[in-house]
């Protein structure tokens, strides 16, 4: 037996040479039986393939906007063209990419692993999800063929319901379609977690993956349906002309705003939300301890789950909203970061005298970590009434945003696919082209943005095809930047396509990772466990180095 | 009638039970119309929505036996309300505090 | 019908898991209707002689009546769940189908109301006829009023399939005493359709009646 230390970075204990009998992949083949499944593992499989590719069509659209944006002049489209561009990027990646990227993948597959289920509580519910999912993407992109939409992903209304000449109704329905999807697979995973763990696994026995799903699930069923009813009102008042948000009759523009941040704001904690969960999972795994403040890291996803829906105001600040409105939401964004310090100080912390290796999972992780803070900090910036009323609408809330979607949940994603990668394939992918393609992205997507946070603070706003030359210089290094992180979300698809062929087979734990998941074959039986598991453990029950 | 078995689930309420709280039910109504016609100034407001939350109420615990079923649901029942309440809290703080 | 679905490990845990996913739904609705419940507070407190003004314009009469339709709708569905629950099936079907029946008076009760309204030039964007000082305001009450009654509406119908089916169901000897998950699930979901009823009537029927 080899004594080697096969940490993620090292090599795998065992190699073994023979592919798995009757695993999820290879039980029942045929096309027709993947899209009539029932097993939460091929609907996490179903649900990968088609957000890698809204994916890779939200950031086309990027690319045309940075490569625009290289040149002072609105040289490349016409204000409208670009107005489209920027709001199918946002529409795209916030509905189609990020609100299900964690939870649809990696939560459908691990959830009931982690729990020791058989599956979700829900299973046909679930494949309804994915079918919804597809459904409103579908929406999405005969609006793009058949000429976009142009509001902006916010839809502020009056411009949504009564002036803009472009395909409102077709994106409004899309979204909303797809928002059922996500309530759906919120009350799924609610309903699992809640009824369906193992003998032995308490609450607090919960690896903190799991407490995330729980966590952006409440957020999802809470918030979603709020926003179903905004877009339904949008699309009644464009169709009919009548709606509660036209001033002429006396309706308020703002009552449009108070109900879409009251989703749209919760819905950046459901993106950010699984991607802390993954890094739990990813740092504990890399630095082989437990977690720092266990109970502490679960009170502060629910703290941020609860706390995240108290402080949409924070978007309208000089939308005319309440002067004494604005202070209350002012105080609440701040104390809305507690939490998420908390985290960050934990994870830190968890670093200290861990046997840390530099996996790709844990170089994604670190990432996060560090630029999570960063966008993080900015938000208290923006959340000072005073400093937003010169910040807001600039770039410096672009790159605030961005950094905590792309630099953040973007990596964590990454890093979770890379970490599970061999439990989901039963193939270990190459560690020296992983690591490669997490640095570059790391200083391609630093390059990106940090000077989108100069040109902010120097007044560039935000949403315009053309600006004065005096902001070039940091335009094209942005752009360039873009090219470099471009380049890095490539390499994955290259270098883990390769691995789904060519790759080692992996065992059931080529890292030695504490968690349900890896007790199974990889990749895993249909129904998972042979025996159903009984918990005795708190989770990441490593033993001190 | 004897005593029979419910096998899943709580004891469901008796029949007897279910027709009361419908007599309740349609009382209150009864009342609700009746005080709307009541020149009670913005206590019109508040009486109409007391005897909604009353009803309401009542159909959750008996019609929809909250009061036997898992705490949890009543929990769950209450959030549903709560972030409503959050919503609107809210919204009408800003439209009234505008100067 | 009595053995559990695949993933679960007894009935009892089937049963939990889908009462607990049946609430989670209302709450997920109460937070839908909520926004039009949210969008008229906001209006009515800017608009409250409007509101009034638009709510002398509705139908008491056929509103009582559609409020008490559901409350005793509710009732019934209640007893039957509760007849399934000890071993009854031939009464159970009758009350399911009652209440199904019930719902469609409420609809067709509806459809009248929106009959004469239209009629009276009370539909903003298609047939609105009100002149007069807070008859621009009004069109904001009428606009709430469509909406809300009009998803209301759709619950209904929707329910009122539902509750279809399960009488179908009941009559064939699907459930029994062990199983009729399905039936309670439908019959929860009925009261949620009566809940928000509850409290559409008396915002949008019953201000500005006093004098």
């Amino acid at each position: 037996m080899s004594s080697i230390d096969a940490g993620i970075s090292g090599l795998p204990a065992e190699k073994p040479t023979t592919a798995p009998e009757g695993t999820y992949l290879t039980e029942q083949p045929g096309v027709l039986s993947w899209l009539t499944t029932h097993d939460h593992k091929r609907i996490a499989i179903l649900y990968a393939v088609a957000i890698t590719a809204f994916f890779f069509t939200g950031g086309l659209a990027a690319a045309l906007i940075r490569l625009e944006l290289v040149t002072p002049a609105g040289d490349l489209m016409t204000a409208e063209s670009y107005n489209k561009a920027f709001t199918f990027h946002g529409v795209v990646m916030v509905w189609f990419f990020l609100i299900p990227s964690i939870p649809t993948t990696l939560g459908n597959f691990l959830l009931p692993l982690m729990i020791g289920a058989r599956d979700v509580a829900f299973p046909r519910l679930n494949l309804m999800s994915w079918y919804l999912y597809i459904t409103g993407g579908i929406f999405t992109i005969v609006c793009l063929l058949a000429g976009g939409v142009d509001t902006g992903w916010t839809f502020y209304t009056p411009f949504s319901t009564m002036f803009s000449n472009s395909h409102v109704i077709l994106t409004v329905v899309g979204v909303f379609i797809v928002g059922f999807s996500s309530i759906l697979t919120g009350l799924n995973f609610i309903v699992t977690i809640h009824t369906m763990r193992t003998r032995g696994m308490t609450w607090f026995r919960l690896p903190l993956f799991v407490w995330s799903m729980y966590g952006v699930s409440l957020v999802m069923m809470l918030a979603t349906p709020v926003l179903a009813m905004t877009l339904a009102l949008i699309a009644l008042e464009r169709l009919l002309g009548l709606g509660i948000f036209d001033p002429a009759l006396g309706g308020d523009p703002l009552l449009f705003q108070h109900f879409f941040w009251f989703y749209s704001h919760p819905a950046v904690y459901i993106m950010i939300l699984p991607a802390m969960g993954v890094v739990s999972e990813l740092i504990t795994a890399s630095v082989r301890r437990r977690i720092f403040g266990y109970d502490f890291m679960v009170y502060s996803i629910m703290g941020i789950a609860v706390i995240g829906f108290l402080v949409w105001g924070h978007h309208m600040f000089v939308s005319g909203q309440s002067m004494y409105a604005s202070i209350v939401f002012s105080i609440l964004s701040f104390i809305v970061a507690v939490p998420s310090a908390v985290k960050v100080f934990n994870w830190t912390a968890t670093l200290y005298k861990g046997d840390i290796s530099f996996g790709a999972p844990m170089l994604y992780a670190l990432g996060f970590v560090g630029l999570f803070m960063l966008g993080g900090l900015t938000g208290l910036f923006l959340a000072a009434t005073a400093l937003d009323v010169n910040l807001t609408d600039t770039y410096f809330v672009v790159a605030h945003f961005h950094y905590i979607m792309v630099g953040g949940a973007v990596m964590a994603y990454l890093g979770g696919i890379h970490f599970w990668w061999p439990k989901v394939t039963g193939r270990m992918y190459s560690e020296g082209w992983a690591r490669f393609a997490a640095i570059i992205m790391f200083f391609g997507f630093n390059l990106t943005f940090f000077p989108q946070y100069l040109l902010g603070y120097e007044g560039m706003p935000r949403r315009y095809h053309e600006y004065p030359p005096q902001f070039q210089v940091l335009n094209v290094l942005s752009s360039a930047g873009s090219t470099i992180l471009a380049l890095s979300y490539l390499l994955p698809l290259g270098y883990l396509g390769w691995s789904l062929r060519y790759g080692p087979r992996a065992s059931a734990n080529p890292w030695r990772a504490q968690g349900l998941e890896w007790t199974v074959p990889s990749p895993p039986p249909v129904h998972n466990f042979d025996e159903t598991p009984v918990v005795t453990d708190g989770p990441y029950a490593y033993e001190a180095p | 009638m004897s005593e029979r078995s419910h096998r899943s689930g709580p004891k469901p309420p008796t029949s007897r039970m279910n027709l009361w709280v419908l007599v309740a039910l349609l009382a209150l109504l009864a009342l609700t119309v009746g005080s709307a016609h009541l020149e009670l100034g913005p206590f019109n407001v508040i009486v109409s929505l007391a005897i909604a939350i009353a009803k309401a109420l009542l159909v959750m615990t008996f019609f929809m036996r909250l009061n036997t079923d898992s705490p949890l649901l009543r929990i769950v029942a209450a959030c549903g309300f709560a972030w409503l309440s959050v919503l609107i809290a809210l919204a009408i703080a800003d439209l009234l505090t505008r100067t | 019908m009595s053995l559990p679905a695949e993933q679960f490990d007894d009935a009892t845990q089937q049963r939990e898991a889908a009462t607990l996913g049946m609430w989670s739904f209302i709450a997920t609705e109460i937070l839908f209707f909520g926004v039009l419940f949210a969008g008229y507070a906001f209006c009515r407190v800017e608009f409250p002689e409007a509101f009034k003004e638009g709510s002398r314009h509705t139908d008491l009469l056929l509103g009582t009546a559609e409020t008490a339709d559901l409350l005793i709708s509710s009732c019934l569905i209640a007893v039957a769940v509760r007849e399934v629950q000890l071993g009854g099936q031939r009464i159970a079907t009758w009350l399911i189908g009652s209440t199904a029946a019930l719902g469609l008076a409420f609809l067709v009760m509806h459809g009248f109301e929106y009959v004469s309204e239209y009629h009276e030039g009370l539909m903003p964007g298609i047939h609105y006829t009100q002149s007069g000082q807070g008859a621009t305001a009004m069109q904001l009450f009428f606009c709430l009023y469509y909406f809300i009654t009009g998803f209301h509406s759709l619950h209904v119908t929707v329910g009122v399939v539902i509750l279809l089916v399960m009488a179908r169901r009941t009559y064939r000897g699907d459930f029994d005493q062990d199983y009729h998950t399905p039936l309670e699930m439908s019959a929860l979901y009925w009261h949620l359709v009566d809940l928000v009823w509850i409290f559409v009537f008396p915002l949008m029927y019953l201000i500005g009646r006093a004098g």
